[in-house]
């Protein structure tokens, strides 16, 4: 009797999907969608940057981003060492060796590379 | 143009993206429609499967699958929460700000209009279905993916990612107890 039963379900006559009037306009929108959210998530960066900001500012306040950071690494080196040299290195490498680069870690790679280098320069220049 | 050049052509440039659609949104809505039996909720899980496809190409591994298979993972993943959890979507097309809201619902009218008139004409089918839909999600996937897709094992436990042999049990299960829900209808006929 199962036999019949998956002779039955075999046989079974199903709907079948012929030309779909959506489908186009649905891929358009998908991939207006898509470009959308890309750049959308580089505006996350100005946050980020904001925050930052806000940190340092906590902890010493002058005039200049160079001076600050150089205060800053002054005031807590380790602290400092660990926001702008371990975190970004650990940052550049992780995405330099990813399988797959896209545009989030290539723009991370960027601003890590950036962050790096300007501690560097305000400290040690 | 083969599978991997298609995806490598979409992470140059997005836009070739509508020849992946092209290829496979038709078959993808066929199977979400044979396992909803309903086209409004096919349209929202069909956009989120293509969606969600198009955000993992840029990290698609090839894995040795084809994306017509990865395509149906995610689509069987996004029916099974709908089942679920009768997971609510946001619809895409209240999310967008389409170039032409009004002629893209025509669309989806004329299209419904159609596929439920399809529907219509195949009553056991729908039967069947309906008796399929209130067994566990884990027996109503293996079931429709054999039958309705005319899938063979090897196929499905690619998609499913699962062995052959728990898949063999989970059928057999799921036909006995299908059968028992079907009893009233099926007399042996059809």
């Amino acid at each position: 009797m199962m036999e019949d039963f998956e002779k039955m379900l075999s046989e079974l006559s199903r709907p079948v999907v012929g030309e779909l009037r959506h489908q186009e306009m649905l891929a358009e929108e998908l991939i207006k969608q898509k470009a959308k959210q890309a750049v959308s998530f580089w505006w996350l960066l100005i946050p980020i940057f904001v925050l930052c900001m806000f940190v340092i500012k906590t902890f010493y306040r002058k005039t200049s981003l160079s001076l600050e950071i150089r205060a800053f690494h002054e005031k807590q080196p380790f602290l400092a060492a660990f926001l702008f040299i371990a975190i970004p290195a650990f940052l550049i490498v992780l995405n330099s060796f990813k399988a797959k680069r896209n545009m989030l870690s290539i723009g991370l790679i960027i601003l890590s590379l950036f962050i790096l280098i300007f501690y560097l320069m305000s400290c040690y220049v | 143009m083969s599978d991997s050049e298609l995806l490598a052509q979409i992470k140059k440039d997005p836009s070739a993206f509508r020849e992946l659609f092209r290829l496979y949104y038709k078959p993808i809505f066929g199977y979400i429609f044979r396992r909803t039996g309903n086209f409004d909720d096919t349209a929202d899980i069909a956009s989120e499967t293509f969606l969600k496809a198009f955000k993992a190409i840029p990290n698609f591994i090839d894995k040795g699958i084809s994306v017509k298979i990865w395509l149906y993972r995610i689509a069987t993943n996004e029916v099974n929460q709908y089942f679920r959890y009768q997971k609510k979507y946001v619809k895409l097309f209240e999310r967008g700000s389409m170039s032409d809201p009004e002629l893209f619902d025509s669309y989806l009218y004329e299209d419904r209009q159609v596929l439920e008139k399809e529907l219509a004409h195949h009553q056991q089918f729908l039967s069947v279905l309906e008796n399929l839909k209130t067994l566990p999600v884990k027996y109503q996937e293996v079931i429709a993916l054999r039958y309705f897709e005319g899938k063979d094992n090897a196929e499905i436990s690619i998609i499913l990612e699962m062995k052959e042999g728990t898949l063999k049990s989970l059928l057999s299960r799921g036909l006995e107890k299908l059968k028992i829900k079907c009893n009233p209808v099926y007399d042996g006929r059809f």
